[in-house]
């Protein structure tokens, strides 16, 4: 067992289950979603991001590049959630809220190729 | 610098993921903790703003509101946390950049970026030792771009102190490396040649053979020692071997032959811009060969073949010298000279590949007979100054004899031919040439090179497919584009044209399209005689010594008083 590659999927797959449970609920409403777990998702998936530099194969620039997708997609949802609060006259809407939901779904996405990819990976391995 | 990018954040993974993880948890420990009565608990935007301008210790205060001694209790830990955070990724970014690999690869990626933006023709230099930085300050003064590539660190430094006019790429490595040598340029559609002038000749070889394996019709230029190396670095490609001691021998013997063909070879092979040696007459006689290496063996066969009495002294003793000719010893000190005879001898040549010895000997011998001619091997360049106070009749520098060598090659063809073909001529033929030469740049070593008359060239396009007539004359070149009365400060020393030689061309010589004329002159010779040939008005007015009407209408205007006549 390499430790290496415990921590590696690990947090692949962290990152893929916060969003996941961030994403699940009716898409507009409110009380379905929890800014922790979207905050929970962004530091899980900037750890994994990090992770995933300096990996020089080919299959190492798809990890990253799916990552970097989550990355900016959260990150715009985290945005959005902030001008819900404060910058916007109504506050939170369940329309912005759905807003927030389907870029997190975007991401959601995005992890789960990352998270196909580690199977793939796994899979061909033939130790 | 892409991979550069990557390689640091690599490096950085542990400090970046502290970081994060430092973030996250203050985050959410301050959106945890209870707010002081009446007011909301923080949210994570709050949060975010309070550890960003904590964590990097500009400390607005706090923001949004005072906070509950819960939220000061948390703040608390923050602070600790995110200075030893910030303070390990920094000292990590430090460590990374005083990193001796890091620092390699981002000199390598810069080194790289440099050559592959190369705008033009380059030479690449394998090697920067006294020979190298000979070839590179000739190179420069000619306008030429190159890349160096060098063993050793600090001569690298010494490339960027050297003020060249140009930028000049430099990387240490060992050149026999072909990785290296694609990544300095050797596969570059602009590479021009390469010269392998390292000091280890099996280097040399490698190079070459990865040059003549990647682009078989670069020209490669290599330095060897030893005959072996010498003979296998030309069993392959078409390229120019130069083998010092088979360089020297040669010399010599010219030297001896006839000293004008010999001072018409130097000034016609020296680094442009230098003094015009002097002329070294042997006299006939006892020449005493101090060392008996293989320069000492060059010039022994020379002297030898020229029919002088030699005799040589050296340490060891050497079986295949004739019994006699052998004096045992240094040749540093006045026994060994007078047993060889110094007082009725007429010349020494000092060949030890020592300078200090060389110059002892010299010094020793001179004191027992002061009419010695006297002929030094200078080995290190630094040296220069001690053999100038001491003024042999003549010196010959190991750098430069390789320098020269490499730049004949690189020059043209054409001189190599012109430089046979001359010693076809009397004595008195050279002599005159070389008085015609000396003339030309107020005693300097004057530039060469060469024109070829081909249709890439707008000049000669105009001169020879659109308006033959009339026909360009030689004469018409080396005149001024300006004044046409005035003459440049040049000499056509070869006319070549589908295989016929015609050596010092007459200024009547009509020229063909497709031949080659190898020029001697000035530089400023060179560059009015390039300009002209740019234009092909300028090219009209040195043949006709007319300027031709330009745009339309005066066109049409010249026409119209040519058809009327009278």
């Amino acid at each position: 067992m390499n430790l290496e590659k415990v921590i590696f999927g690990f947090f692949i797959i962290l990152a893929f289950t916060l969003n996941f449970g961030f994403f699940v609920g009716e898409l507009d409403a409110i009380h379905q979603h929890d800014s922790f777990e979207l905050f929970a998702a962004i530091v899980v998936n900037l750890i994994a991001t990090v992770l995933k530099v300096g990996d020089r194969t080919q299959l190492g620039a798809v990890h990253l590049s799916t990552s970097l997708v989550a990355d900016l997609q959260l990150l715009v949802a985290a945005c959005v959630w902030g001008y819900a609060s404060f910058g916007s006259p109504d506050g939170m809407t369940p329309k912005l809220m759905a807003t927030i939901v389907s870029l997190a779904g975007g991401a959601m996405m995005a992890n789960i190729v990352s998270v196909v990819l580690l199977i793939g990976e796994t899979l061909t391995q033939r130790r | 610098m892409y991979n550069i990018f990557f390689l640091a954040l690599r490096r950085l993974r542990v400090p970046l993921i502290t970081l994060i993880l430092i973030y996250a948890v203050s985050m959410f420990g301050l959106v945890l903790m209870p707010a002081p009565p009446g007011q909301p608990a923080l949210d994570f935007f709050h949060a975010f703003y309070f550890v960003s301008y904590t964590a990097t210790t500009i400390g607005f205060g706090e923001i949004p509101y005072t906070f509950s001694p819960g939220q000061r209790a948390w703040v608390l830990v923050c602070i600790y946390l995110s200075v030893i955070g910030w303070t390990y990724t920094l000292g990590s970014l430090l460590a990374l950049f005083q990193d001796r690999s890091f620092l390699h690869a981002l000199r390598l990626a810069k080194f790289t970026l440099k050559v592959r933006r190369m705008p033009t023709g380059f030479y690449l230099i394998l090697g920067y030792g006294q020979t190298g930085q000979l070839l590179a300050r000739a190179l420069d003064e000619r306008g030429e771009r190159f890349v160096v590539v060098e063993q050793r660190e600090e001569r690298v430094n010494e490339v960027l102190l050297a003020g060249y006019h140009a930028d000049v790429p430099a990387i240490a490595g060992n050149a026999a490396n072909p990785e290296l040598l694609q990544l300095a340029g050797i596969l570059h559609r602009n590479c021009r040649g390469i010269l392998a002038v390292t000091g280890d000749e099996n280097v040399n070889l490698a190079a070459m053979m990865a040059s003549h394996a990647l682009r078989p019709r670069l020209l490669s230029i290599g330095r060897a020692r030893s005959l072996h190396v010498s003979r296998n670095m030309s069993s392959f490609g078409a390229n120019h071997v130069v083998n010092m001691f088979e360089t020297v021998g040669m010399e010599f013997r010219m030297a001896l032959r006839s000293p004008s063909h010999y001072r018409l070879w130097q000034t016609l092979t020296q680094l442009p811009g230098r003094p015009i040696p002097s002329l070294f007459q042997p006299r006939a006689g006892l020449w005493l060969v101090v060392g008996f290496g293989r320069f000492g063996h060059a010039v022994y066969e020379a002297l030898v073949h020229q029919g002088y009495a030699v005799r040589v002294i050296d340490e060891e003793s050497h079986p295949d010298l004739p019994i006699g000719v052998q004096v045992a010893g240094l040749g540093v000190e006045e026994r060994d000279l007078r047993e060889a005879g110094v007082r009725e001898a007429v010349g020494l040549i000092a060949c030890h590949d020592h300078d200090i010895n060389n110059l002892s000997a010299i010094a020793t011998a001179r004191e027992m007979n002061p009419g010695l001619m006297i002929v030094a091997r200078q080995n290190l360049a630094q040296n220069r100054s001690l053999f100038t106070a001491i003024h042999p009749d003549l010196t010959v520098v190991r750098s430069q004899i390789v320098a020269r060598q490499t730049l004949i090659a690189m020059t043209t063809p054409l001189l190599t031919q012109f430089l046979e073909l001359m010693q076809g001529y009397s004595v008195e033929w050279a002599g005159k040439l070389e008085e015609q030469l000396l003339g030309l740049c107020d005693g300097e070593v004057p530039e060469r090179w060469a024109l070829e008359l081909t249709a890439q060239n707008k000049g000669f396009v105009h001169a020879f497919l659109a308006q033959p007539l009339p026909p360009l004359r030689l004469g018409d070149l080396s005149r001024h584009p300006d004044r046409r009365e005035q003459a440049l400060d040049c000499l056509a020393l070869l006319y070549q044209y589908q295989g016929h030689d015609i050596v010092l061309p007459q200024a009547s010589q009509q020229l063909q399209l497709g031949a080659r004329i190898l020029f001697v002159g000035s530089p400023k010779a060179r560059r009015l005689m390039q300009w002209a040939l740019e234009s092909p008005e300028l090219v009209d007015y040195l043949r006709t010594g007319l300027t031709p009407p330009r745009g339309a209408v005066f066109r049409w205007l010249a026409a119209r008083k040519q058809a009327k006549p009278g």
